[in-house]
């Protein structure tokens, strides 16, 4: 299957496939809590991406998305009891992937134009892809 | 001292923009991305994929073809039409938005006479 090859890490550790392919959003999107447009830095080509965050490919940037919609920088990726964690990879310097942690503590990521996908840590994902995880950002769930 | 410049004498990249690029090399090109661009990643990642990478070194010749793709099957052609043209026409309200950015993407080529795009097969 693609996504094992892909992200060699995933089987070894546990994952499962949660939706079909879907065209209509990106990995940004969906750890932002939406389903329905791509955000990206390309923004001149048609892209989303919020005003408060600089448009550009690196990490800082994404990082800034995040911090705009209430998230800050924390040390682990450990689920904490009213906090709602997100996690930032990038390759050599630039961004590549967001994830976020379901309540159970998993993780739940859209894998560019293909499916969404359960997992148990952010480093699941790391490798060839992706590269590594940049950082963890936690902010307090809304009820 | 007159100096004449040789198609032959320039760099590969030079060369190749002095030449009409031809439908069929675009078609390649366009195949080749859709079949071996890497799977899970993002739009910048995609598009830095070699073959579409050419597809914008083609430059004008080439946003007709692109369009008539966009029409047949919507995908992230996005990229290099903006990269190609300078044109940034999808307003902040249908950012992200696949559907209505293609849309406004292939209205725009219409406006500027490339159309009309013809869905075939």
């Amino acid at each position: 299957m693609w996504i094992e090859e892909q992200f060699p890490r995933l089987k070894p550790e546990g994952y499962a496939v949660t939706s079909e392919p879907d065209y209509e959003y990106n990995c940004v999107a969906y750890a932002a809590g939406e389903n329905d447009r791509w955000w990206s830095h390309l923004e001149e080509s048609g892209y989303y991406w919020p005003e408060h965050a600089s448009r550009t490919p690196f990490i800082q940037s994404l990082v800034e998305v995040f911090t705009g919609l209430g998230y800050e920088l924390c040390m682990d990726a450990d689920a904490e009891s009213g906090f709602q964690k997100v996690a930032l990879h990038s390759k050599q310097g630039h961004w590549t992937h967001a994830a976020i942690q379901l309540p159970d503590g998993n993780w739940s990521s859209k894998l560019g134009l293909e499916e969404d996908i359960c997992h148990q840590t952010p480093e699941s994902l790391t490798g060839e892809s992706y590269g590594e995880v940049h950082c963890i950002m936690r902010r307090r769930r809304t009820l | 001292m007159q100096h004449r410049t040789r198609l032959d004498d320039l760099p590969p990249k030079v060369a190749q923009s002095e030449t009409t690029p031809s439908r069929e090399t675009f078609e390649r090109l366009a195949d080749e991305w859709l079949c071996e661009r890497p799977r899970g990643v993002d739009i910048a990642q995609m598009t830095r994929h070699p073959a579409y990478q050419d597809i914008i070194e083609l430059g004008e010749p080439a946003v007709p073809w692109i369009l008539q793709r966009l029409a047949h099957k919507p995908d992230h052609w996005f990229v290099a039409l903006s990269t190609i043209t300078g044109a940034s026409p999808v307003p902040p309200a249908s950012r992200g938005r696949l559907g209505e950015m293609t849309d406004i993407w292939l209205e725009w080529g219409r406006q500027q006479g490339y159309g009309p795009f013809v869905d075939v097969d």
